[in-house]
């Protein structure tokens, strides 16, 4: 009797310790907020009765109504050193903008009418009364200085660079440089409700419609380092305010009524994102009914929720790069050969490829990608215009005539005699795999067995690519919004093209980047597609990358859900309605 | 007895400066730099960042100013996440990483050795094997195996559990379960040897010579002097439960600090390395630090010079 | 209770002394290291686990050689079959064959084990010993060491290794070796500590035995067994350790594969297909289980304190001196 009382004894502190560690309420879930999230499947609904919810833009405002899906969590929101496009989709929601696009279309938000000068370089902004959620007043100022802020040499913002490319401020690369003041760059507030943009020249591509936040220099230099980390860092003249973060677990965002266009869009009163990493557990959630929506299903779950997926075409691009480059004169000689490049690019075959290690992305067998604009603003690229290159499935006899060729150009007699090339690639699931498969497949078509993979963590995948210390790369690469941005890459001095700076340039040719250049400048839509198709087909031909897969996405929305619209860079709520 | 506490104290703070420095230069050492990602930048943008964060700077002058923030308790903001600063990383997740280990510790210190005595007296019948047995399985099977079965057959096939996140105390269940299976099998195991050990000592045979009650040479000298070698590892063990467990975070989207570990190493973020790492080698370090003195208080016989 | 009539002095019976051989000898002669031997082949469990860790390293070097498949050969047509006649585990995502997968993967985890356990393990005894035995200054220096080493990420120089020396099975050991000295020194020194005090190592310092002679001649036989013991089971986690760098993606440089990786590239897909996710975890979990049992074994058959109970008549039960059974309960 005593050893079991004093057994229980022990059991019975363990117990009561353990009771009291689990009492700590470190739990990331109870929000008023939101329904109650059980296992229970499907809608247990908020409290508020259903009212007749029509599809039409106008909603009562005084419903609440929530709509919980899962996404990305932001990098940062500091609207300076925002790098990646998972941060603009919360700044979608959280912030104003001058013009807002929404499914394709830019519309003006606080921008009430512009102007532009003849020579298409000045372009004049009115603004309408709008506010921050204190009740601050937005200015022209704050526009301008959103954008200056990112072209500040001392503010270290990444996305300087893409601004002077795209835009190409007056003066503003020399601003970056260090070499002039901020008021010289053409970007100026002419007045509180006047906002002057000018150009070093006119950019064809370029329709003024510029979808650029308001920040206030105040609140930056208050908020120093802390700019963006947590909800109280933060400015919101937008649609909603974020109400919570919890770090890797959710963010809660409520409706601000302070916002421009408050009653005219943006119906849902609440919105939840839930993160999580793990593709498996998103899919339970989904098959649960605690989220609604799902904004990236894993591949390899495309068949258990084949009833609500989408599919989003047109993501990054993923391409082979050879470096031509490479300090071992054998080695640059043959990645330099462009028979070599057609063999090894010939042999594979997209189509199986991409089933069989990424079905949810397509086949890549040129530049530009599916979902880019092509002669009218409602046809494709991809279908005005077909290059001559590889086919999808490859095409094994002339990769293997192209090999013979190539040995034979750079005085081998087999290809066992090709010294070992080193595959360099991401230490990245997806990216593993496809290493592997289009390793082998070189090696049973072509009979290439001196080639192994690297596989790097990926800040010393980019170091070591950033420092031409590779042989063969997998790159990706984001493909833009219009294919004169992808092609630019690939200019001589261009963003991946000649990537230190010290202009050692992957791909030089003088007529492609005449043919790109002068794109920039051809305001005649048709004219410019036709010099962009022309500058494609050189650099598939000539250019030292062989085009391989094409990111896709599939979403999974439920069917209560009305007014969804996918992007890939904003969350486009705009209209999207919850009829739980 | 005072001046050892107060020697081992100070030799404690000593070697907490000595893993923040020794982790600050070989992370260096690593090549790149946290602003190389998927986002194609030329080099004179990265160079920009790396100015603005300092990171220009030489390096001994970047690890002096790191050193004198780290004596005010300053960690810094992370390289990777503007904004997000190291000390309210570890403020969020810490307690929920520590929720966990802590619920997984008194679940399964507890049960793991009360499994090991009870093995250990009836050492050679049925009920030893089947613990050894069962002990030997919990820590063979790698903790991501046992994670995605529990996951599945619990969670998703009977539906007993939530499968994921960490919303109320039975989110916890699963997790904390996983993370047992190892706690359990390992102190079954060490519990049944150390019992086993101890029990053929002459101080036991005399004991029952003199007639003394089973229970209570069980209780008052077989595990007492059992338990001695395995307060040695309990530092060490109990302070990487609580830092969080990658492997049992990712696969029930815990929002805890285990996955930031490797993250963070993985994307050069040398802020939030070295906070976490100093964080974490403090704990360690102390812990260490009590389980010695109480080593030293439990076992007269041990007097580490 | 006994009272005085349930015994009666017609009770006993008298034992002639003479009459029963007390020079006979009632056990083999042997010396130590036989008899352990001895009894661990008599010992079923432990002759099971070594027949399994056989058998599972035989397949490991021979499986891939007999079978018609590579073990990277891509078949894209071919992709996620579940085990059949042809594919014995099945193919994964891009048509590999499983079962050649697995054994070469196997290979890989055994080896890395191996070699990734013995290396360190050696290491981690010595300076253990060194640490345990000298105690003072030196102990002190060398357990900051490990403290300082332990709390380092090991992915930071996981990854500097992987950079410097390739992504094969050679950076992996030496990854493991840096990662597992530092427990086995720890858990080493406590041993050599627990009996540096004792009587027997006192009486031998007494007498003025060098501390060389008190250490290999007194100490380690005692604790001779926990390393034989500890080997056998720092195997099983150093092949456990590379399954969780596999999970981070540390694992062996493609297109070579582990059962670690396999394993963990599987959690994501025991949904979608099961085969894929059950087979490498159950190989692994087998290896790691019959190294892990064997150890316990190990333990049971080393201590010369166990053996009456289980030398004669196996494991159970034990004779008393005139041959009856009793319980192999104390």
């Amino acid at each position: 009797m005593k050893k079991l009382r004093n057994l229980l004894l022990v059991l019975l502190v363990a117990t009561l310790l353990f009771g009291t560690i689990s009492g700590c309420n470190t739990y990331s879930g109870g929000s008023t907020s939101t329904p109650d999230q059980s296992t229970e499947p499907t809608s247990s609904g908020t409290d508020n009765e259903n009212d007749d919810n029509g599809s039409g833009t106008e909603q009562p405002t005084v419903k609440e109504t929530t709509f919980t899906f899962v996404g990305d969590q932001p990098n940062t929101l500091n609207m300076i050193l925002s790098v990646s496009n998972i941060d603009s989709h919360i700044f979608y929601l959280t912030s104003a903008m001058l013009f807002r696009p929404y499914d394709g279309v830019s519309y003006p938000e606080v921008c009430e009418d512009f102007t532009v000068s003849e020579d298409k370089t000045v372009y004049t902004y009115k603004l309408r009364d709008a506010q921050y959620s204190d009740g601050t007043p937005i200015t022209a100022e704050h526009f301008a200085y959103y954008l200056l802020a990112r072209l500040d040499p001392e503010m270290g913002s990444p996305m300087a660079a893409d601004l002077i490319n795209t835009y190409g401020f007056l003066n503003a690369a020399a601003y970056n440089a260090g070499e002039c003041s901020r008021e010289d760059v053409g970007i100026k507030a002419l007045d509180e409700k006047t906002l002057e943009i000018t150009l070093e020249r006119p950019i064809a591509t370029f329709d003024g419609k510029l979808d650029i936040y308001p920040l206030r220099e105040e609140f930056v230099k208050e908020k120093g380092e802390a700019l963006g980390g947590t909800p109280d860092d933060l400015e919101y003249s937008g649609p909603y305010i974020l109400k919570e973060w919890v770090l890797d677990g959710y963010m809660d965002f409520v409706k601000n009524p302070t916002y421009i266009d408050a009653d005219k869009s943006f119906p849902t009163t609440n919105i939840r994102m839930v993160i999580s990493s793990d593709h498996n557990t998103r899919v339970t959630m989904f098959e649960n009914g605690e989220v609604d929506c799902l904004m990236n299903v894993g591949n390899d779950y495309l068949d258990i929720l084949k009833d609500y997926i989408e599919h989003n075409p047109g993501g990054g691009h993923q391409a082979i790069q050879f470096n031509r480059l490479n300090q071992d004169p054998a080695k640059a000689a043959i990645l330099g050969n462009k028979n070599f490049r057609k063999a090894l690019s010939y042999a594979l075959n997209r189509e199986a490829i991409v089933a069989a290690t990424n079905p949810s992305s397509a086949p890549l067998t040129r530049l530009v990608s599916s979902n880019h604009a092509g002669i009218r603003e409602d046809s494709l690229f991809t279908e005005d215009f077909t290059p001559n290159t590889v086919p999808a499935a490859g095409d094994v006899n002339k990769a293997k005539e192209y090999l013979d060729a190539a040995l034979q150009e750079l005085g081998y007699s087999s290809v066992s005699e090709l010294p070992t090339l080193e595959y360099l690639t991401f230490e990245v699931p997806t990216y593993r795999l496809i290493a592997e498969t289009v390793i082998d497949q070189w090696k049973q078509l072509l009979g290439l067995e001196n080639i192994s993979i690297l596989l790097l963590p990926v800040p010393q995948a980019i170091q070591a690519m950033m420092t031409y210390d590779y042989d063969i790369y997998y790159t990706s690469l984001s493909s833009g919004d219009d294919p004169i941005e992808i092609l630019s890459m690939w200019v001589t001095g261009g963003t991946v093209n000649d990537i230190t700076g010290s202009g050692r340039n992957l791909f030089e040719n003088e007529k492609y980047d005449e043919l790109v250049a002068e794109a920039i400048v051809t305001f005649d839509r048709q004219k410019r597609m036709e010099l962009l198709a022309e500058a494609e087909q050189i650099i598939l031909e000539e250019g030292p990358i062989e085009p391989l897969i094409v990111d896709g996405i599939y979403y999974a929305v439920a069917p209560y859900v009305e007014g969804f619209v996918y992007s890939s860079d904003y969350y486009q709520f705009n209209y999207l309605v919850v009829n739980k | 007895m005072r001046r050892y506490i107060v020697r081992r104290f100070f030799i404690s703070v000593v070697t907490v400066w000595t893993i923040a420095t020794v982790c600050f230069f070989l992370l260096r050492l690593l090549p790149g730099n946290p602003f190389l990602s998927t986002t194609i930048m030329k080099q004179d943008m990265v160079d920009k960042m790396m100015r603005y964060y300092g990171l220009d700077k030489p390096l001994w002058q970047q690890y002096i100013t790191y050193m004198g923030n780290l004596l005010r308790g300053d960690f810094g903001y992370s390289l990777k996440y503007a904004g997000r600063s190291v000390n309210y990383v570890i403020k969020s997740t810490f307690p929920t990483s520590a929720q966990l280990g802590m619920q997984a510790l008194f679940f399964g210190i507890p049960t793991g050795t009360l499994l090991g005595i009870i093995s250990a007296k009836r050492r050679g019948k049925e009920l030893d094997y089947a613990f050894n047995a069962l002990s030997v399985i919990g820590i063979s099977v790698p903790s991501f195996i046992i994670a995605a079965l529990l996951q599945y057959i619990l969670g998703l096939k009977l539906g007993w559990f939530p499968v994921a996140q960490w919303k109320s105390f039975s989110h916890t269940i699963l997790p904390t379960l996983t993370l047992s299976f190892g706690i359990i099998a390992s102190h079954c195991r060490s519990m049944r040897t150390l019992m086993l050990e101890v029990d053929q000592q002459d101080y036991l045979k005399t004991a029952r010579a003199k007639g003394l009650g089973e229970t209570r040479i069980v209780f008052f000298h077989q595990i007492r002097n059992a338990i001695i070698p395995m307060i040695t590892g309990l530092g060490t063990e109990i302070a990487g439960l609580l830092m969080g467990s990658y492997v049992v975070e990712k696969i029930f989207s815990i929002p805890g600090m285990g996955s930031y570990f490797v993250t963070s190493i993985q994307g050069l973020d040398y802020t939030m390395v070295l906070g976490l790492v100093v964080f974490q080698g403090t704990f360690v370090v102390f812990a260490n630090f009590l389980v010695d003195i109480l080593y030293v208080i439990v076992d007269p016989r041990i007097r580490i010079s | 209770m006994i009272r005085d009539n349930d015994i009666k002095n017609t009770d006993f019976k008298f034992i002639d002394i003479g009459s029963m051989d007390t020079e006979s000898i009632v056990r083999p002669s042997t010396s130590y290291w036989p008899d352990v031997w001895m009894r661990l082949r008599r010992n079923r469990l432990a002759m099971t686990c070594l027949t399994i860790i056989a058998v599972l390293t035989l397949l490991a070097i021979f499986a891939p050689i007999l079978s018609d498949y590579e073990y990277d050969a891509t078949n894209l047509s071919k992709a996620n079959l579940p085990p059949c006649a042809e594919h014995w585990f099945g193919t994964d995502s891009v048509g590999r064959d499983l079962w050649t997968r697995v054994w070469v993967g196997a290979r890989v985890s055994l080896m890395v084990g191996l070699v990734g356990a013995i290396i360190p393990f050696v290491i981690g005894t010595i300076v253990g010993a060194i640490a345990g035995w000298f105690g003072g200054w030196i102990d002190m220096i060398i357990m900051r060491i490990i403290d300082v080493g332990l709390c380092i990420p090991s992915m930071i120089y996981v990854i500097l290794i992987i950079l410097y020396l390739g992504g094969g099975a050679k950076s992996l050991i030496v990854a493991m070796a840096i990662m597992g000295w530092m427990g086995s020194a720890r858990g080493f020194r406590a041993r050599v500590l627990q009996f540096k005090n004792r009587e027997f190592a006192l009486a031998a310092k007494t007498l003025g035995a060098s501390p060389k002679r008190i250490v290999f001649r007194h100490i380690l036989p005692n604790i001779l067994g926990n390393i034989a013991v500890g080997l056998a089971s720092f195997i099983p986690s150093v092949i456990f350790m590379e399954a969780g760098l596999s999970f981070i993606g540390l694992g062996i440089a493609p297109p070579m594969t582990s059962l670690g990786q396999l394993a963990s590239d599987g959690a994501g897909k025991y949904r979608t297909f099961f085969y894929q996710f059950a087979i490498p975890s159950l190989v692994i979990s087998i290896i790691i289980f019959a190294f892990f049992m064997f150890g316990n074994c190990l333990r049971d058959s080393l201590d010369p304190k166990l053996r009456d109970q289980m030398l004669i008549n196996g494991r159970r039960g034990r004779k008393d001196m005139a041959g009856k059974k009793v319980s192999a309960d104390e």
